[in-house]
């Protein structure tokens, strides 16, 4: 009976919903998603994100309630999971009022739900940056640039900036690693550098003496490794220990405190890439709006932005300014991102038809110096 | 570059690198071997046991908070209070392997390939364990010894970390052959392996001897533990997954159950993945292993120094 009585109750529920979703007259209830991580392993990435979204939301919304739109924060919990993002991504399309879907955060994810949100013709401003997702035709708009430019950012610093010319490209045969790595050797030999070294290494074992001996005697001096942190930072304590002296670049995806921990102090030097704008441990900007933002994020949330806040942030407001614009459906949407330009707090924002940004966008150049992450500057400005 | 030329300039490195994580395979080695030549079975369990020396020593060194800054004298008390712990530990978790996991299923006259599988399922409950409670990313561990080299000879180097991994192996097989040739129990366990109705007739204790063996194989693999901690700077739940695989490769290269053959086949598996390395990707390292693991069953099916173990029927 009771067991009734909730399937009537939750049957009631979702037909409101779907009629109030059809509503769009008189003051209308326009919400904007948040696919990525809240609970699980990677919520510690997720939640800034998914706050900075929240964030923005909550400084429009008055503004927004004067042309009689009232503003809602929905959050979809997808735990950065593939298997599980396209059951959260159906639910977000079912509520129609839903008109924009900052995320999914992660490659794989988008890649599980590009086809849903695709169909329901609704935009989703990703983060994911495997250099592939753009090739599909989704209404995929990618706020960060794609994996192939940061890796010509790590090839283009290490031959403009550090004029080094024999360079070792590593990877530890994953997707992501070995699609890194293939770039920047591609971006090597393309700006007329030499690669000396080029292997793969195997992800679960940590003896890489036979690799470091390799680099060691090819007179390798800038060293690239595309791999996640455990393999990196066990690879490059090696590597450094074993009396290399140059240049060694990692990926992204390690950078973050962790890896001073892991690595200790061969980590001091270690360069890193990353899409992310700088945010302030990192050594970012301490005014302008990118400032503003982190001070505000700071007093809402009683806690320091992260990676990708700010680029959250801004998609967000991408979002908010097209409803301004008049924007009110999912198609309207799509539109105003193939067409329009925002300058958001991390960069300017403007999309090709494939949805990747539009020209060259500029990666973050990060380096540790004194066990601390330094931020260096924009790749196009270091690297010319 | 060609291959020759290659093997040419790094083969002292290719050398010294593969003696230092070969004497790691060979403590390995050695206990797998011991079990091997008394029980006829391959404790599948005795990587873990090697990971839980390295997680017993990280304890002591986190608990001290003593790194390189203390000065030498401090350090090295830390390093053999670590070293301790990894070898009490190690050697207490292969007891309780030997009797929660082995013995009740021997008492059953359960067929070895029971108590082979009950292994397996202590290895993974026990990877299980720590990943729990210790987390699944890399924990590091402090730095305690000089990243300097001692020792360089063309492209080869030994570092402090790679002489101290090779003094430390030598000494323990000192230490074990003396143990195995001179002591009661170590007569015991030898005369068990040889023929264990004859020696329990003899007035050999079975049980005791048996857990005796876990007892000193689980201290060699506590010491390799820690060494291996120490040399790559890291721990994790995972640790004893390849080293666990590798010792075993290097006890059937060397004659399982035959303990010289063990040390020497730890070596050599070493070397020669490291120089095997230096013409092929370092991704085909392993298949240089199993390559060579292969070529010697074919022409010495029981391994380079012949297989040493109890004539059970």
């Amino acid at each position: 009976m009771h067991r009734s009585i909730t399937t009537f109750a939750s049957l009631a529920f979702s037909a409101g919903m779907f009629i109030s979703g059809q509503v769009w007259a008189g003051n209308q209830t326009v919400k904007i998603a948040y696919e990525g991580a809240l609970t699980g392993g990677i919520a510690f990435f997720g939640i800034p994100i998914g706050n900075a979204v929240e964030l923005a939301i909550e400084l429009q919304k008055d503004e927004l309630a004067k042309q009689g739109v009232s503003l809602e924060y929905m959050p979809a919990d997808d735990q950065v999971d593939a298997a599980q993002a396209p059951t959260i991504a159906r639910k977000v399309i079912q509520d129609d009022s839903v008109i924009g879907v900052v995320g999914p955060i992660f490659g794989s994810t988008t890649n599980a739900v590009g086809p849903l949100y695709t169909q329901a013709d609704l935009v989703m401003l990703s983060m994911g940056t495997a250099a592939n997702l753009s090739t599909k035709g989704w209404t995929m708009f990618r706020v960060v640039p794609n994996d192939d430019i940061q890796a010509a950012a790590v090839a283009d610093y290490l031959g403009k900036a550090l004029k080094m010319t024999k360079i070792g490209v590593i990877d530890d045969g994953t997707q992501y690693g070995h699609g890194l790595a293939e770039a920047v050797k591609a971006q090597v030999r393309k700006n007329g550098g030499e690669v000396v070294v080029e292997e793969a290494i195997d992800p679960n074992g940590d003896d890489f003496s036979s690799t470091v001996t390799k680099i060691l005697g090819s007179g390798a001096t800038g060293v690239f490794l595309g791999a996640s942190v455990n393999t990196e930072t066990v690879f490059n304590r090696q590597l450094v220990e074993g009396g290399f002296t140059g240049a060694f670049f990692a990926p992204d995806g390690t950078l973050s405190n962790d890896y001073i921990k892991l690595a200790g102090p061969a980590s001091n030097g270690t360069y890193f890439t990353s899409q992310a704008a700088p945010v302030a441990a990192y050594g970012g900007p301490t005014q302008g709006p990118l400032a503003d933002f982190y001070a505000a994020y700071q007093k809402r949330f009683n806690a320091p932005a992260q990676s990708y806040s700010a680029e959250g942030f801004d998609a967000a407001n991408m979002i908010i300014d097209a409803i301004k614009s008049g924007v009110h459906d999912r198609k309207a949407m799509v539109e105003f991102f193939r067409t329009k330009s925002y300058q958001g707090v991390a960069r300017t924002y403007k999309f090709q038809a494939n949805g990747e940004p539009e020209g060259a966008p500029s990666i973050n150049i990060y380096q540790i110096k004194d066990n601390k992450i330094t931020w260096l500057g924009l790749s196009s400005d270091l690297a010319k | 570059m060609s291959c020759f030329a290659s093997l040419e300039q790094q083969f002292l490195a290719a050398l010294f690198n593969g003696l230092a994580i070969g004497s790691i395979y060979a403590l390995i080695a050695l206990g797998l071997s011991m079990v091997y030549g008394i029980l006829n079975l391959i404790n599948f369990a005795h990587g873990e046991v090697f990971m839980v020396g390295a997680f017993a020593a990280l304890g002591i060194f986190s608990a001290l908070g003593v790194d390189l800054n203390a000065g030498w004298a401090l350090v090295t008390l830390a390093l053999l209070a670590g070293a301790v712990a990894a070898v009490a530990a190690s050697g207490l978790a292969a007891m309780i392997l030997e009797i929660a996991a082995y013995r009740p299923l021997r008492r059953l006259g359960a067929p070895r390939h029971a108590t082979m599988i009950s292994g397996m399922g202590c290895s993974i409950v026990l990877q299980e364990i720590f990943a729990l409670a210790f987390g699944r990313a890399n924990i590091s561990y402090p730095g305690l010894l000089p990243v300097s080299t001692l020792f360089v000879a063309g492209s080869g180097r030994i570092t402090v970390k790679m002489a101290l991994i090779m003094i430390c192996t030598l000494v323990m097989m000192v230490v074990l052959d003396w143990f195995v040739s001179r002591t009661k129990s170590g007569r015991g366990i030898r005369a068990l392996a040889q023929d264990p109705v004859a020696a329990e007739l003899m007035g050999v204790n079975l049980s005791r001897s048996i857990l005796t063996t876990f007892l000193i194989g689980g201290m060699c693999a506590g010491l390799g533990g820690v060494l291996y901690g120490l040399y790559f700077s890291k721990t994790s739940y995972l640790l004893g997954f390849i080293p666990g695989l590798k010792g075993l490769t290097a006890a059937i290269l060397g004659g399982i159950g035959n303990l010289p053959g063990a040390v020497l086949g730890g070596l050599l598996l070493g070397v020669m993945e490291n120089v095997g390395a230096i013409c092929l990707p370092a991704q085909l390292k392993d298949v240089v292993g199993f390559g060579a693991l292969l070529l010697v069953l074919i022409f010495r099916p029981n391994g380079i120094l012949g297989e040493r173990v109890a004539r059970r029927t």
